[in-house]
């Protein structure tokens, strides 16, 4: 519980420095995307009974955030939480590679299942080839964002960081 | 029916959570929907962080737009620097032309009261020993100059020609030892040399004792020697010595010309 309640701060002030700070530091229209970045290592590192409602909540923040409606988000969230999880047991996510690749795949795998849903639910998401040079280059930050906050999650669990490839 | 609801637990909940979703969704999609009051208690909550943030990203933005502008302000100041001094190189240089202006305009008028024959020169170089008390014009013998021409301005007297080559000219001024001229003093009459004495300062020479002299007189060319017109200005009397025993008194002149700032000169060349 206390772990859930923790990251469940953790995805608050993501969603706060992401709405607060990220975007009027950051003057381009792709900005990282912070709650993303840390459901991606909730996923990876924290077990299905704490990750999955983390996913929920990532997705509700973002949602009633972002101007969409909060289901879709809270959708999408859930099913790139149900993705990343086969991965877990075949690559070790403390690897500077998989930290490098992951968030940007999944990245990339965030906006298909958004334009997807947007379609389905007749919500519009804009144009499919802004939107995936948006993902293209929002998977870098991403990537670049994993690097700078995954060793300190990895301190807040409780175990050192280690970038062993 | 345990066993049943055990062996599609799966994709029995996979299926309720579809319906779940697809029910929020439609919530979603209405006015007021399944989400709309922790909707607004989570932004109402989430709006106090928020605006704290934003206030100290607003500040950070505020001192780098202030850095910013301090840099520019710098560049700018550097510039406007530049251009003041230039502008100053400029007024400087405008003010020398109007000087030179009122120097020759001067020049003109003494020319138009004086109906001589001059010729207008420059100063281009000055003695560079202290001992002697010369000046180099810009006029030689391809001008019409010679040898022991008198050289004046509007303000006065200022020496003798003694050299002379073809473009340029050597003038003695009245305040070397070697130069001699016949004066007057303008109120009394009196006659006497003018020689050079020390530094910036001439004598008269040969002025009787009994002659009527006093400090402040003015002192004209006599127009005797046949080198200056007569009347032209010389300079006041500083100081006048009677003592000791003789026939003549001492009397000591302030050049009426400040032979340091001389530019422009005039030959006569009659």
């Amino acid at each position: 519980m206390r772990t859930f309640i923790l990251y469940a701060l953790l995805g608050w002030a993501a969603i706060i420095v992401q709405a607060a700070a990220i975007g009027p530091l950051v003057q381009s229209p792709y900005k990282p995307d912070i709650p993303f970045v840390l459901l991606i290592f909730v996923s990876l590192a924290l077990p299905t009974r704490i990750g999955l409602p983390l996913a929920i909540i990532f997705g509700y923040f973002v949602g009633v955030f972002s101007g969409s409606i909060a289901t879709l988000w809270v959708l999408v969230y859930v099913a790139c939480f149900g993705l990343t999880k086969p991965f877990t047991s075949r690559f070790s996510y403390e690897s500077i590679s998989f930290r490098a690749v992951f968030p940007f795949v999944f990245t990339l795998i965030k906006t298909c299942l958004l334009y997807l849903g947007g379609n389905i639910f007749s919500i519009e998401t804009g144009p499919a080839s802004w939107l995936f040079t948006g993902a293209v280059v929002e998977g870098l930050f991403n990537s670049t964002a994993a690097f700078a906050l995954f060793p300190g999650l990895d301190l807040l669990q409780g175990r050192p960081s280690s970038l062993e490839a | 029916m345990f066993s049943w609801v055990r062996r599609y637990q799966k994709p029995f909940l996979g299926f309720l959570l579809l319906i779940v979703a697809l029910q929020l969704f439609a919530w979603d999609l209405k006015e007021g929907g399944f989400w709309n009051v922790p909707s607004r208690l989570f932004v109402t909550v989430s709006s106090f962080p928020i605006k704290a943030v934003n206030s100290g990203i607003q500040k950070v933005k505020y001192v780098g737009k202030w850095m910013r502008l301090m840099g520019e302000l710098i560049k700018e100041n550097e510039d406007l620097t530049k251009e003041v001094l230039a502008l100053k190189a400029e007024k400087r240089e405008l003010e020398g032309v109007n000087r030179e202006n009122a120097r020759l305009r001067s020049l003109l008028n003494f020319q138009e009261r004086r109906p001589l024959s001059t010729i207008l020169a420059r100063v281009i170089a000055e003695e560079p020993t202290n001992i002697f008390k010369t000046i180099l014009i810009d006029k030689g013998k391809k001008d019409r100059l010679d040898k022991g021409m008198a050289v004046v301005t509007a303000g006065g007297v200022v020496g003798q020609i003694i050299r002379v080559s073809s473009t340029t000219s050597q003038v003695l001024l009245i305040t070397d030892n070697n130069s001699s001229i016949d004066v007057l003093i303008e109120r009394s009459r009196a006659k006497g040399i003018l020689t050079g004495w020390r530094g910036e300062v001439c004598q008269i020479k040969f002025l009787g004792r009994t002659e009527d002299v006093t400090v402040g007189d003015s002192v004209i060319t006599s127009g005797l020697g046949g080198v200056f017109p007569k009347g032209l200005d010389v300079g006041k009397v500083k100081e006048i010595d009677k003592k000791g025993w003789g026939v003549f008194q001492g009397a000591y002149v302030y050049p009426s010309i400040d032979f340091g700032k001389l530019e422009e000169v005039l030959v006569v060349l009659e």
